[in-house]
């Protein structure tokens, strides 16, 4: 190779092989001298991947020197030539090398070397395997590289069939391979072979079907494995029915399973249930009159067998439990080639008895339990829970629509456990559970679900400062979750104490504020967060009057409060946990979502808190490069329907003629007007569109006013609530009169040329009910009033113009508009809508008016 | 492949065309449904419910797999079955039966999951909502209804509740002739037609009447607009009426209230409408037998076809899966070689007596999953065992230390023994002796 044959640049095809010849002739080790493991073999393997220098491809656009291609060639040639002679070598090290460098092969090479030296390469490889001794690490890069090497055959199906005689040879190693005493690292590399064999060679188990059960279930259940390696068994043995790939393989495999769950639970759980349960699920488990399944793996519990196991710690049983758990959940949660018959009953029934058990005792096992088996038991009970609810998940997942029968009693689960249920990690799993089920199942689940949502994560998103759990007592006027409260915070506190779940996710448990009051995990509350936001998506609007006002409230004083605080408790010790702890951005996203979607479902109507969310979205978007950002500026974009409401015109809509179309445009206009009714400019659009029933309906906030004012002005302590509530309740009594004025039927309509008219007649009788109580409520505020709550008065006033209208019509004042901004007192009001009603007047004569006032919009100011 | 398919109250089966190319395919035989008695269960087959002779004791279901022309599975309900729809993965078929009940089928078992009484008179007609959580019914006796299907499933509710529905519309003064749901989730509208000659537009979550149209004849059928700002109503006179659903409507319309417009050319009155997205195609039948596609922007006719002498009653377009490659079909194909028919057995006459009997079969195809992929994995090993390799010298340093620490502390023992051992030896030496002295001098002394 002449000295200064300089390539042209880095893409030239020309330094590949130059580049191969090189880091072969360096830093790949060969027969004769002796090399270094370490960082060499990495350097070669990313230089290799990054060039792709194995690939022999050439890209078309160019002609390609022929003499290139040869000379690439040949520099593979002897790449391979290489390791082959490496992994022939007797130095451990170097054979690893090879070993290892000829499965990285296996997956770069061209595909054309690679159909033509598989099978020499296979064979190189299974006579590592089958050599008695070896090193592990031999072992273990065998492994993955004959793994690799049947990934990459099973993208050619025309070798279909040569692929499986070889893996036949291979899941015998395998299975050798387990049976032994070995390492776990040597165990899980043949598993991940054995994994990728039943993938994509499913028929060579078939043979080997019985005995790869029993190696793997011999494997859980004689204990001693670590977590790591117990998720990975079951997980291949989750897949071993795809290997028959029938009905009856995946029932059976499923029953023998559930079988040895309900014995160990059994064992694990004497003393602590009551018999009726256990019979319940054994009565579901082996049908009366039918044989039970051979037992799991052939692993039978004989008489000594089982003395050994009721003597096994509560530690094992519970891996032993969890890890066919989770198998269970694999089952469920991935494809099978054919239809299977879930045995949904039994699977709940097993999962309800496992969440019902809480560690009490019943009366009649008192005198049986010592107090130390009972700490046992309490100590792993909460592994067991979070287990079980993953089962729960996996079943809900599983079934899809099929789920409709037994939907009813998985309600009933939840909202038991729910209850019961204090641990933060648990309760984290219990609100994705309610998420999973609402976003699937939609309206009708959301109407059995809501209750429980509102009123759990109401308690969890409670802080302990006095400010919030005022705010959380006056939401919660109806009693029912502070009926719940003082019960739950017991719970935590107990949870607390006994709480030793082994995952490290929001490790705040024991973090305790000063005045030794449990703090809730900041996980939890974003769960809670996330669990309301999906019940707003789904069913917002449903039943709205009975709790959106309190809901709608707690985020936008949460999220308010997430971006004051700064760092939010609980995450400081979390410094090199920072992947898994939840940090205060998390919150703040999540707060921001769930607002977004309250805002976004107030359907037709002016969310309350516009501007104050409006406000936190843009100082979110503030932060540039991070989620939080990203969220705000779609949830702006989301918002900005409710801000400036478009005029579109629907080119598509088929009139009937010209005439109408600019008269159907107007009335889009005015019925986009309409919807917006509570926004300040545009409100006063809504002379009363006496002849549309729809739109008053719509535009209804649907708030029945019949609780009497005196309630809502008691309910609370702190001002902004209790002008809230009272504007509410004006706001309420204006809309109804004006929805009581209105006939349903459309005959009996006056005509909407006349809209002045229309506002006279119809708001007469109102302002005289409602200005009064307006005016006096204002004027008792009024005092007390301090920044924060004028932002809430001035948005809030609004909904009151519909009765102040009438009176203020004849009110034609030039105040510019920013003065609404500064005092919502009474006469600055006045003068304000004055003004807007000027503007009003003007935007009837003229088409194209509408959008001018937007920029004035005294609540974006007022901010 | 979007496909029309059409049925008729007269034995013409089931003609099925071509949405794009207007070519015939197929003809399902020998199917004579009422309204609402055609529906297409989950991408998979044809049911339809029959009602041949006059005599109202007998009636049934068939099931036509889309592949072949003859009726592959025939049930019998214990009444006679008018409307029917199936839920969108079709997992669930749902009749109303002329008694007013509605039967709750589950498709793959033919289990009648179900049956509750839902209103006086004959259902008319049945749909699910969006999300498949809610049916909506209509009936003969006026009545629009909500059924909570979770409510429904759940027994300990419905016990403790006085009525089963989540709302009932009785604003209707006859029969309800059609029933249509929007999208939205819970914000979603409920549109009903009715033989008192109004459209009444129903608010899902209120559970409130927001508008009634009145027209001049009687509607038999209605499609909303995907984008649900108006919705075509088909008339008993041979008109499509549009009708505003979002906008205020014109109040000089020449019709009526709310409705913008009308076209269509049909002879007789226009029994079904179906919309057909791609293209922005409306599909009407009519009682004279022929079925029209209009462009729903011009109004314009862009194919016709004719089904036959006897009168269309149902349209509906059906999007079939043409290849194999879909999963889902691929697996049914495997699933049906091995059982044998491609079909669910035929749905079950009564409920099971024991309905919490333990073998009680629920048979779900599991979908999903992501790991079924295979990966590469040496490159990645190499890494962790050369991590291992290196990483493992901090371990052995540790062990060292401990090792060194153990030495340390045996060698201390070791000595302290060996003083121990050497103390005691001199003591004893020293007692030996001085014993001896003293023996010595007490003989010296005797």
């Amino acid at each position: 190779m002449a000295t200064f044959d300089h390539l042209s640049n880095m893409n030239d095809v020309a330094l590949k092989p130059r580049l191969l010849r090189t880091i072969l002739k360096e830093q790949v080790p060969d027969e004769k001298h002796p090399f270094s493991i370490s960082s060499e073999l990495s350097r070669v393997i990313t230089i290799i991947r990054t060039h792709s220098l194995l690939s022999e491809s050439f890209s078309e656009e160019k002609s390609v020197d022929p003499k290139q291609i040869g000379r690439w060639k040949s520099a593979v040639d002897s790449w391979v030539d290489r390791i082959l002679a490496l992994v022939s070598s007797n130095m451990p090290d170097k054979c690893w090398a090879g070993i290892c460098l000829l499965g990285f092969t296996c997956q770069e090479c061209s595909s054309a070397r690679f159909l033509a030296s598989y099978s020499e390469w296979f064979q190189k490889l299974l006579s590592v395997l089958q050599l008695s001794a070896c090193s592990h690490f031999v072992r273990v890069a065998s492994c993955a590289s004959i793994s690799d090497l049947f990934v990459r055959l099973s993208g050619f199906p025309s070798e279909k069939k040569d692929g499986s005689s070889y893996a036949v040879r291979v899941v015998q190693q395998v299975l050798k391979l387990l049976n032994d005493d070995g390492s776990e690292t040597i165990w899980e590399s043949a598993l991940h072979l054995l994994r990728t064999v039943i993938i994509s060679f499913p028929s060579s188990i078939h043979r080997h079907y019985e005995s790869v059960e029993y190696a793997i279930a011999s494997k859980i259940l004689s204990g001693g494995c670590s977590q790591d390696m117990l998720e990975k068994l079951s997980y291949c043995l989750a897949f071993l029915p795809k290997s028959k790939g029938d009905e009856e393989s995946w029932s059976l495999l499923m029953q023998k399973i559930l079988v040895v769950i309900n014995d160990q639970l059994n064992i694990f759980f004497q003393g602590l249930e009551e018999e009726t349960k256990r019979n319940e699920v054994v009565r579901l488990l082996v049908p009366p009159g039918k044989n039970p399944p051979p037992p799991l793996g052939n692993y039978i519990l004989d008489e000594e067998a089982s003395n050994k196991a009721t003597n096994k710690t509560e530690q094992s049983l519970v891996s032993n439990i969890s890890t066919l758990m989770l198998c269970c959940c694999t089952m469920l949660t991935n494809s099978y080639p054919v239809r299977v018959n879930v045995p949904v009953p039994l699977l709940l029934a097993l999962v309800e008895r496992v969440l019902m058990v809480n560690g009490s005792l019943p009366e009649m096992s008192l005198p049986f339990v010592t107090s130390k088996q009972q700490e046992n038991m309490c100590s792993e009970l909460p592994v067991l829970h979070s287990f079980g609810l993953d089962l729960l998940t996996a079943i809900i997942k599983g079934m899809g629509s099929s789920l409709l029968p037994y939907a009813a009693s998985i309600v009933r689960l939840t909202t038991r456990y729910f209850k019961t249920c204090s641990l933060p990690e648990l309760r984290i799993k219990l609100y994705s559970i309610t998420r999973i089920l609402l976003i699937s199942r939609g309206v009708g689940m959301a109407s059995c679900l809501r209750q429980d949502v509102i009123n759990n994560a109401l308690v969890d998103l409670s802080t302990n400062k006095n400010k919030s759990s005022d705010l959380l007592n006056s939401s919660n006027s109806n009693g029912s979750t502070e009926a719940l409260l003082p019960h739950s915070r017991r719970k935590r506190k107990h949870g607390n104490i006994t709480g030793s779940l082994q995952t490290h996710e929001s490790s705040d448990l024991g973090v305790e504020n000063p005045k030794n009051l449990p703090v809730t995990p900041v996980s939890l509350k974003i769960a809670a967060l996330e669990a309301l936001e999906t019940l707003i998506n789904v069913a917002g609007s449903v039943r709205s009057e009975e709790w959106r006002s309190n809901v709608d409230n707690l985020l936008i004083t949460i999220t308010r409060e997430s971006f004051q605080e700064g760092p939010v408790i609980g995450d400081k010790s979390n410094f090199e946990q920072k992947e898994l702890a939840a940090t205060t951005e998390d919150f703040q996203l999540a707060a921001l979502r769930a607002l977004s979607a309250s805002f976004l479902s107030f359907a037709r109507v002016r969310p309350p808190y516009l501007a104050q969310g409006l406000e936190l979205f843009r100082i979110g978007r503030q932060q540039p490069g991070t989620k939080l950002a990203e969220f705000c500026t779609h949830a702006l974009l989301a918002l900005e329907v409710l801000i400036h409401p478009r005029v579109l015109s629907f080119s598509d809509y088929p009139y009937a003629n010209d005439n109408s179309v600019m008269e159907a445009h107007h009335n889009y206009r005015n019925d986009y007007a309409l919807g917006q009714k509570h926004s300040a400019p545009f409100g006063l659009h809504d002379a009363p569109e006496s002849d549309d029933d729809l739109c008053a309906r719509w535009v209804d906030n649907g708030e029945e006013p019949d609780l009497p004012l005196a309630t809502y002005t008691k309910s609370s302590e702190e001002p902004s609530f209790k002008i809230q509530d009272r504007n509410e309740q004006v706001f309420e009594e204006a809309t109804y009169a004006e929805v009581d004025m209105k006939a349903v039927d459309d005959e009996t309509i006056v005509k909407r040329d006349q809209p002045e008219e229309a506002v006279m007649q119809f708001q007469e009788p109102v302002c005289c009910t409602s200005n009064p109580v307006a005016e006096a409520s204002r004027g008792s505020v009024d005092t007390e009033m301090v920044s924060e709550t004028e932002k809430i008065v001035s948005d809030s006033t609004v909904p009151k113009e519909s009765g102040q209208r009438a009176l203020m019509n004849n009110k034609a004042s030039e105040l510019a508009f920013p003065s609404n901004s500064t005092l919502p007192g009474t006469s600055d009001l006045v003068k304000g809508q004055g003004v807007a009603i000027k503007l009003d007047h003007g935007d009837s004569s003229s088409e194209d008016g509408f959008p001018d006032i937007v920029d004035a919009d005294p609540d974006s100011d007022s901010d | 492949m979007e496909v029309i398919l059409a049925s008729s109250s007269v034995d013409g089966g089931i003609g099925c065309w071509e949405l794009e190319t207007g070519t015939e395919h197929l003809r399902y035989k020998s199917c004579a449904s009422p309204p609402h008695g055609l529906v297409c269960v989950g991408h998979r087959f044809l049911a339809s419910s029959q009602l041949r002779d006059s005599s109202l004791s007998s009636g049934f279901l068939l099931y036509w797999s889309c592949s072949k022309p003859q009726v592959q599975v025939k049930s019998f309900p214990a009444e006679p079955i008018k409307p029917l729809a199936a839920n969108h993965p079709g997992t669930y078929i749902a009749g109303g039966g002329l008694s007013g009940h509605i039967y709750f089928w589950e498709v793959e078992s033919g289990r009648l999951l179900k049956k509750w009484h839902a209103h006086y008179r004959s259902v008319t007609c049945l749909v699910f909502n969006e999300d498949d959580s809610l049916l909506i019914s209509g009936s003969e006796d006026g009545s629009v209804r909500v059924w909570n299907l979770f409510m429904i499933f759940d027994d300990l509710r419905t016990r403790e509740a006085n009525h089963l529905y989540e709302h009932s519309f009785s604003e209707h003064t006859m029969q309800v002739t059609d029933v249509s749901i929007g999208y939205g989730g819970c914000n979603a509208i409920i549109v009903s037609a009715s033989e008192d000659r109004t459209c009444k537009v129903w608010s899902l979550s209120r559970g409130k009447l927001l508008r009634n149209v009145v027209f001049p004849s009687i509607i038999d059928v209605i499609a909303l607009d995907p984008a649900e700002q108006f919705f075509y109503a088909g008339s008993r006179d041979g008109k499509i009426f549009i009708s505003a659903l979002n906008a205020e409507s014109v109040s000089k319309s020449e019709y009526g209230m709310h409705i913008v417009d009308s076209f269509s050319n049909h002879s007789k009155a226009v029994t079904s409408l179906a919309y057909a997205p791609s293209g922005n195609l409306l599909i009407s039948g009519s009682e004279d037998g022929t079925i029209r596609v209009w462009n729903a922007k011009t109004h314009n006719i862009v194919r016709m076809f004719k089904h036959g002498k006897g009168p269309v009653n149902n349209i509906l377009v059906v999007r079939q899966q043409p290849d194999l490659s879909n999963q889902i079909s691929l697996n049914l194909r495997t699933c049906s070689r091995k059982q044998g028919s491609l079909l669910p057995p035929p749905l079950e006459k009564y409920p099971n007596s024991a309905d919490e009997e333990p073998d009680a079969k629920t048979l779900v195809s599991l979908q999903g999953g992501i790991s079924t992929d295979v990966s590469h994995r040496s490159a990645d090993l190499i890494f962790n065992q050369i991590k291992e390799l290196q990483g493992s010298s901090a371990a052995t340093e540790m062990e060292m230390e401990k090792l060194k620490l153990d030495y340390n502390r045996s060698m201390q023992m070791v000595n302290q023994w060996k003083k121990m051992y050497e103390n005691l030896h001199q003591f004893c030496v020293n007692e030996l002796l001085d014993g001896g002295k003293a023996l010595t001098a007490d003989e010296n002394g005797n």
